[in-house]
C-alpha cells in the first residue's frame, strides 16, 4: 500500500500556493504510453495526495475499453511541476500518477506499475539500470499540409528560411528544465524540421516520466507559435524517420558492469550477455518499442535505420545494437545504445522489455555473437541474402504480432492482463490497417 | 534579549507548587503566569507562543485533561514541561521526540522543575530552529523556501530534501549510498548515479560564481561546504 510522506505532502502544498496554483492536472500513461489525465482544483489538492482522486478506469485501456471500473489515480509528490507554458497567476501544475484499485493494489494495466515491477526484480539482483534516450521528431507548419519548417540538415546551424526551429527548440529546453528535466545537448537532424534532444540520463521511471512530459512540452511549445510537432515514426516516405536510440548501462555498487576495455567487444561479459539478450528476444518485443503500423515504415527503409538483428562498434550503419568504443579515461561511461525504439513507444514498457530481456540473457548467459564491422548496405549481394533471411526484423505490426502473442518473455514483461489487452489492442490496428486502400495500391493497380 | 521577560505559563498547577515556584524565580527574568485553560494561552497577544514555556501538570489525576492539554501544546510548538501524575514512560516517549518538550516525574521536585525550566528557556527559539542560514544561504523548514541571497530559489521537493540533509551538517561527507536511503526512503527505483543527477541540478540552481556550496568528494560522496 503507497502512502505519501507528510513532508512531501506539506511541501507540494506549500509550493501550489507560494506559486498561486489554481488548477492541478492528474496525469497517467494507458496501456500505450499515451498520457491521459483530469484535473482538479487546489482545494481538493490535499485531499487528493493523501487518498488519491477516483475516475473511470477505462481511461488506461487506451483503445481497449471493455470494462468500465472505478480507478484511484494516486499522485507522486516528487512529480509536482507548474506547467510553464500555462498563464502565470492563477497556474497550472501536473502530478504524475501510480494507478491503482480501490482497496489501494496497484493497476496490473499502469505502465508505471509494470516498469516498477521489473526494477524491483532488477533490485532484488542488486542492479541498477540507467537510461538516456535521444529522441528525434519533425517539426512542421501544420499537421495536415505535412510542410516542414524549415530546410536545414544534420547538424546545420543555418538554413535559407528565416529559422524558427531554433527559436522552438531552445524554448522547449527552457521549459523542459524548468519542469526538472536535464537536456544533454541538441541538435537538428538529417531531415528537413527534424530535431533531436538528447536527455540527461536517469533511472527508468524517471526517465519514462521525463519522455512522457518531454513529449507535451515540445508540443505545447510549438503549438504556442503556431508549429505542429510530430513524434511519427515515418511521417516522410523520402525522409528518414524519427527514432529513440537508447544508451543503457548497469551499475552493481557504484560500479559500471559493462566496463571491461581489455574485451573485444568494448564491454564486459554481463554486458555481452545483455546485449545478446535484447538480439534474441527483440522479434518478440519489438511491439513494445515499435507499436504502430507507421513504426515498421522506419525500421522497413534502407537507409540507417535498424532493420536486421545484428550489432556494431560502429553507429549509424543499420545495426540493432551499437557498443560505442569508450574514452579509456570513463569507465562509468561504458553503455550500450539499442537504436531500435521509436519515439512513439510506451517508454514504461519499453524500459521493462528492455531489462527483462537483458537481464534474462545474464542470467542464463547467451553468448554473444560477433559484431558486423561493415555496413549492410556495403555487403556482396549474397551476404545480403542470407543475411536477410536469418536477420531480418519483423516487416510490419501483423509479424510482429505473431512473434509476440506466442512469446511467454512478453507475458512476463507485462503481466498476464496487460499482456492480453495489449495484443488484443494491437491484433484491432492491425486489422484496421489491412482493410485500408492505400495511395500505393491505387497508383501501381487502379489500370489492371 | 535578555533583558525581556519570559513567561512560564502553567496549567492547572497546584497552588502548593504555584508559590514555590514564584518564590524561586522572583527578581529573575520569568514572570510566571498561572492560566485558566489552554485557550488563554493560545490567544496571547503578546508573544509567540513559541517563546514562552508551558508547564502542563497532571497532578490532580485527571490523565484524560492532561492528555488532552499536551496534544493542544504540541499543535502550538510551545515548549513543555510536562508533570505527569505517575511515572507512565509510554506516555511521555510519544511526546518527547520533539526538540522542546521535557518532563518531571513525581514527586514533582520544585528544584529540578525550575531547572528543567531554565534549561528549556535556553534553546533558542523553534522558529530560529527551523531556520537553517549558511552563509548567503537560508533554509527555511518551516515555508519550505530556500533563498540564496534574499532570491527564493525554485527547487523540487527531492532536491529540497537533499539540501537539507547535507546543510545540516556542513564539513561533513555523505556517502551516495547514505543519501539515497535518507532522500528517497523506500520509494526509489533508481540507485547511486540518481543522487549524481540532482546533486548537479541541485548545483546548478544554488552555486554561483561566488559560492560553491556542495562539493565532490571523489570516491566518496557529497558535503556541504563548512563556511
Amino acid at each position: 500500500m503507497i502512502e505519501n510522506s507528510e513532508n512531501s505532502i506539506n511541501y507540494v502544498m506549500k509550493k501550489a500556493s507560494e506559486n498561486d496554483v489554481k488548477f492541478v492536472r492528474l496525469w497517467f500513461p494507458d496501456i500505450f504510453g499515451n498520457i491521459k489525465g483530469f484535473g482538479i482544483t487546489v482545494d481538493e489538492l490535499e485531499k487528493v495526495l493523501k487518498d488519491g482522486a477516483s475516475f473511470d478506469g477505462a481511461a488506461i485501456f487506451g483503445s481497449e475499453r471493455s470494462k468500465e471500473t472505478e480507478m484511484v489515480a494516486f499522485p507522486d509528490p516528487s512529480t509536482f511541476q507548474i506547467l510553464p507554458w500555462r498563464p502565470e497567476g492563477p497556474s497550472v501544475s501536473r502530478l504524475l500518477c501510480d494507478i491503482l484499485h480501490k482497496d489501494g493494489t496497484p493497476s496490473a494495466l499502469d505502465s508505471r506499475n509494470i516498469l516498477k515491477s521489473t526494477l524491483i526484480k532488477l533490485k532484488e539482483e542488486k542492479l541498477d539500470f540507467y537510461v538516456a534516450p535521444e529522441i528525434e521528431y519533425f517539426y512542421l507548419e501544420d499537421s495536415v499540409s505535412m510542410t516542414p519548417i524549415d530546410d536545414k540538415t544534420y547538424f546545420d546551424q543555418i538554413g535559407t528560411q528565416k529559422d524558427s526551429g531554433s527559436d522552438l527548440r531552445r524554448k522547449t529546453v527552457l521549459d523542459l528544465e524548468k519542469m526538472g528535466i536535464p537536456i544533454q545537448k541538441y541538435h537538428h537532424e538529417v531531415g528537413p524540421g527534424q530535431q533531436e534532444i538528447s536527455l540527461r540520463y536517469n533511472d527508468a521511471i524517471t526517465m519514462a516520466d521525463n519522455i512522457q512530459t518531454f513529449k507535451i512540452v515540445v508540443k505545447e511549445v510549438a503549438m504556442s507559435e503556431n508549429v505542429f510537432a510530430t513524434f511519427m515514426p515515418k511521417p516522410f516516405s523520402e525522409f528518414e524517420g524519427s527514432g529513440m536510440h537508447t544508451h543503457i548501462s548497469l551499475f552493481k555498487n557504484n560500479k559500471n558492469v559493462f566496463a571491461n576495455e581489455k574485451s573485444i567487444s568494448g564491454i564486459s561479459k554481463q554486458g555481452e550477455y545483455f546485449t545478446a539478450g535484447l538480439l534474441k528476444h527483440v522479434k518478440e518485443f519489438m511491439i513494445i518499442t515499435n507499436q504502430w503500423v507507421n513504426s515498421y515504415s522506419r525500421t522497413a527503409a534502407s537507409n540507417e535505420s535498424p532493420s536486421h538483428v545484428y550489432w556494431s562498434t560502429i553507429p549509424d550503419n543499420g545495426n540493432l545494437v551499437t557498443i560505442p568504443n569508450r574514452r579509456s579515461d570513463s569507465e562509468d561511461s561504458s553503455r550500450i545504445e539499442f537504436r531500435l525504439p521509436d519515439p512513439g513507444c510506451n517508454p514504461y514498457l519499453t524500459f521493462a522489455a528492455i531489462i527483462t530481456a537483458g537481464l534474462k540473457g545474464m542470467k542464463e548467459k547467451y553468448p554473444l555473437e560477433k559484431p558486423m564491422e561493415s555496413a549492410f548496405n556495403k555487403l556482396d549481394e549474397k551476404k545480403i541474402t542470407s543475411l536477410k533471411r536469418s536477420k531480418r526484423l519483423p516487416e510490419n505490426l501483423g509479424l510482429a504480432i505473431q512473434y509476440a502473442e506466442t512469446s511467454k518473455l512478453l507475458e512476463e514483461i507485462l503481466g498476464k492482463a496487460a499482456f492480453e489487452v495489449y495484443i488484443s489492442g494491437k491484433k484491432r490496428e492491425w486489422q484496421l490497417f489491412s482493410e485500408q486502400v492505400s495511395e500505393f495500391e491505387l497508383e501501381h493497380s487502379i489500370n489492371l | 534579549m535578555t533583558t525581556e521577560k519570559k513567561y512560564i505559563n502553567t496549567i492547572r498547577l497546584s497552588s502548593d507548587k504555584l508559590q514555590k515556584i514564584e518564590k524561586k524565580f522572583l527578581d529573575s527574568e520569568f514572570i510566571i503566569r498561572p492560566l485558566e485553560n489552554m485557550e488563554i494561552f493560545q490567544d496571547n497577544p503578546q508573544q509567540n507562543s513559541s517563546d514562552q514555556i508551558l508547564i502542563i501538570s497532571g497532578e490532580d489525576f485527571n490523565l484524560d485533561l492532561f492528555k488532552e492539554h499536551l496534544k493542544q501544546a504540541e499543535k502550538l510548538e510551545a515548549k513543555v514541561l510536562a508533570l505527569p501524575p505517575l511515572p507512565d514512560m509510554d506516555l511521555l516517549i510519544s511526546n518527547f521526540s520533539r526538540p522542546f518538550f521535557d518532563f518531571c516525574l513525581p514527586p514533582h521536585d520544585v528544584n529540578e522543575i525550575s531547572l528543567r525550566v531554565i534549561n528549556l528557556s535556553g534553546k533558542g527559539d523553534f522558529r530560529d530552529n527551523m531556520l537553517i542560514k549558511i552563509g548567503p544561504l537560508t533554509i527555511n523548514q518551516e515555508s519550505y523556501e530556500v533563498s540564496l541571497e534574499g532570491e527564493k530559489l525554485d527547487l523540487t521537493f527531492k532536491e529540497y530534501e537533499l539540501l537539507k540533509y547535507l546543510s545540516a551538517k556542513p564539513g561533513r561527507v555523505f556517502s551516495r549510498e547514505s543519501l539515497l536511503h535518507s532522500v528517497w526512503e523506500y520509494d526509489y527505483y533508481g540507485g547511486t548515479r540518481t543522487v549524481d543527477v540532482h546533486i548537479r541540478r541541485l548545483r546548478s540552481k544554488i552555486n554561483n560564481i561566488k559560492y560553491n556550496f556542495i562539493e565532490t568528494v571523489w570516491n566518496v560522496g557529497y558535503r556541504f561546504k563548512a563556511i
